[in-house]
């Protein structure tokens, strides 16, 4: 067959919209549809594992054990990570993705429809199989979403469904990936090269690698221990000759890369913007991407930072001290970056800018937090407590999270033709940072003071901080409904949006109608 | 812009390509783990 046969063959085609009825989101390869599903999927994922915070939080507001019983307590926090990591954040990021980035490098679909079908659908069967562990003999698994041996191995019967589980959620992961991959390198529209593709396109390259390296890794790490459990290996048991600590080293060489998969996108949203709505082109375009590149390169580095009281030589805790402050400077520039575009633009503040605003305030609180970890000697301190709870989580939730609603935001009036309310918006906004403010701000007080992570029993000289925690988390929690209500009323309709939304917006995605036609750029637009 | 199998052909081998790669890095580690190299 030649170029010319197949590309007639496809034009045949090319004018059909979307299959009537519920088939059309089961059987479809369209980039937006596959996209909405994502992002409704990550949506549900947030409220499943906002719920499960909640009872944790519950649990946490006095001393002694109230709510629930601790074996609960315990499978709450490994589910609750394990549902926000791979179940909100992740397909938040790959639902963008799949609406934004043809749409931004000029291209008519993903490169690979069918893969990126298969990808979504593989997500709802494996947190089927996950959560399904919850209603089991022995409940879920519980041993944290690190799942260290030898204690995750004494998991019951949700054992297996978790390790198959993670599997899939990895094969949805590397499939997406690849994808993104080979989208980018295969079918930017001419005229647009590496250095003229929207930072977004850029952050979500590089996080795509990330993936295709650490999620084998994971894979690996999990599929040894399943052989240590039942089929007599001992890959982990230091009785057979294995080692567990080797485990955590492991384990780690995916997560600490995972922990930049999991925040790399968003910087490329919040590069998206905060330009838009400065009405000034990005400061230090090249200087973005060398930074995002440098962030990545070194993820792979660092990853003994999260153990150090574990034990390991001198000079490596001092190798991964300094590897790990080295981050700093890319992320500074990153940081100074943003402001500097902002620096004498003619910015105004609708929702999206707002978010990204909180954003860079935040994710900074977030990042300094990070750098007091790094320092070996102090961290000895610190681990394992809610220190290390309010770091990490500065990071993910006015962080990620932050960055994934300013997109929604964004590009809501893109995708639905309509603009969303803004006065909700500006309220979901405010009570989002008042509220995240005050449930993870007080954890790094009862942290310093040595209050340990996991636990779901305190001394009572804790209670105070808990309480305020406790209390920001259902205000924050139920903040969220306003998002859900906000989207849907957009969706049901209102002020009809411009095709370029924003005044300052520029990109290939706003030169198309709102909401975008189900085929675009077939044949590609050429950049000049 | 002509949108064919050459398109279609580049995007084939860099699909290959990374499921290769993530396929080593998943049985390589194994293998280190199992027989004592890392």
């Amino acid at each position: 067959m030649n170029a010319y046969a197949t590309t007639a063959h496809h034009d045949d085609h090319h004018d059909h919209g979307p299959a009537p009825g519920l088939m059309r989101w089961v059987t479809t390869t369209n980039h937006k549809d596959i996209g909405t599903l994502y992002l409704w999927f990550s949506l549900i994922m947030f409220f499943i594992g906002g719920a499960m915070a909640l009872v944790i939080r519950a649990e946490l507001f006095q001393p002694g054990l109230q709510v629930v019983d601790p074996h609960f307590f315990n499978q709450m926090t490994t589910l609750h990570a394990l549902v926000m990591i791979f179940g909100v954040v992740m397909p938040a990021f790959v639902g963008l993705a799949n609406w934004m980035l043809p749409m931004m490098v000029g291209a008519p679909d993903m490169a690979l429809p069918r893969m990126n079908n298969w990808s979504f659908w593989i997500l709802p069967f494996g947190f089927s199989l996950m959560l399904c562990t919850l209603f089991m003999e022995g409940g879920g698994p519980a041993a944290g979403w690190t799942l260290y041996p030898p204690l995750s191995l004494q998991t019951g019967n949700a054992f297996p469904y978790l390790i198959f589980s993670i599997h899939l959620l990895g094969v949805s992961s590397i499939m997406g990936a690849i994808n993104i991959i080979a989208t980018i390198m295969n079918l930017r529209a001419p005229g647009m090269t590496y250095m003229k593709m929207p930072l977004f396109v850029w952050t979500w390259f590089i996080t795509a690698y990330l993936l295709i390296a650490v999620m084998p890794v994971l894979a690996g790490a999990v599929t040894m221990l399943l052989t240590d459990k039942y089929f007599g290996t001992s890959f982990f048991d230091a009785a057979g000759g294995g080692d567990p600590v080797m485990f955590q080293h492991i384990f780690w060489f995916f997560g600490h890369p995972e922990v930049y998969i999991l925040i790399l996108p968003s910087f490329g949203l919040v590069s998206e913007i905060i330009p838009t709505f400065s009405r000034k082109r990005l400061f230090g375009y090249n200087s973005m991407v060398y930074a995002t590149a440098s962030i990545a390169f070194l993820s792979f580095i660092v990853w003994a930072h999260h153990m150090f009281t574990v034990g390991m030589p001198l000079t490596g805790e001092i190798f991964f001290m300094f590897t790990t402050m080295l981050i700093a400077v890319p992320t500074g520039v990153k940081v100074f970056n943003w402001v500097s575009t902002m620096w004498r633009g003619a910015m105004t503040f609708e929702t999206p800018m707002l978010f990204a605003l909180g954003f860079v305030i935040m994710f900074t609180i977030g990042g300094f937090s990070g750098l007091m970890l790094a320092m070996t000697p102090i961290d000895f301190q610190y681990h394992d407590t809610y220190f290390v709870v309010a770091h990490f989580h500065y990071v993910l939730v006015p962080g990620a999270i932050f960055g994934i609603i300013g997109g929604v935001y964004y590009w809501l009036p893109k995708w639905t033709g309509h603009m969303y309310d803004e006065r909700l918006g500006k309220i979901h906004f405010w009570s989002s940072t008042i509220f995240v403010n005050i449930l993870f701000f007080p954890m790094h007080f009862v942290g310093l003071a040595g209050m340990p992570r996991r636990i779901p029993d305190y001394a009572v000289q804790f209670t105070d901080f808990n309480q305020i925690a406790t209390i920001g988390a259902f205000g924050f929690g139920f903040s969220q409904i306003l998002l859900l209500a906000i989207v849907v009323k957009c969706i049901r309709g209102g002020e009809k949006a411009t095709d370029q939304v924003w005044e300052g917006a520029q990109g290939l995605e706003w030169s198309v109608s709102s909401p975008p036609p189900y085929h675009t750029f077939d044949p590609q637009p050429v950049i000049k | 812009m002509m949108m064919g199998r050459p398109v279609a052909k580049n995007a084939r081998m860099t699909v290959i390509i990374l499921f290769a790669v993530a396929f080593l890095i998943y049985f390589g580690f194994i293998f280190m783990a199992g027989t004592g190299r890392l």
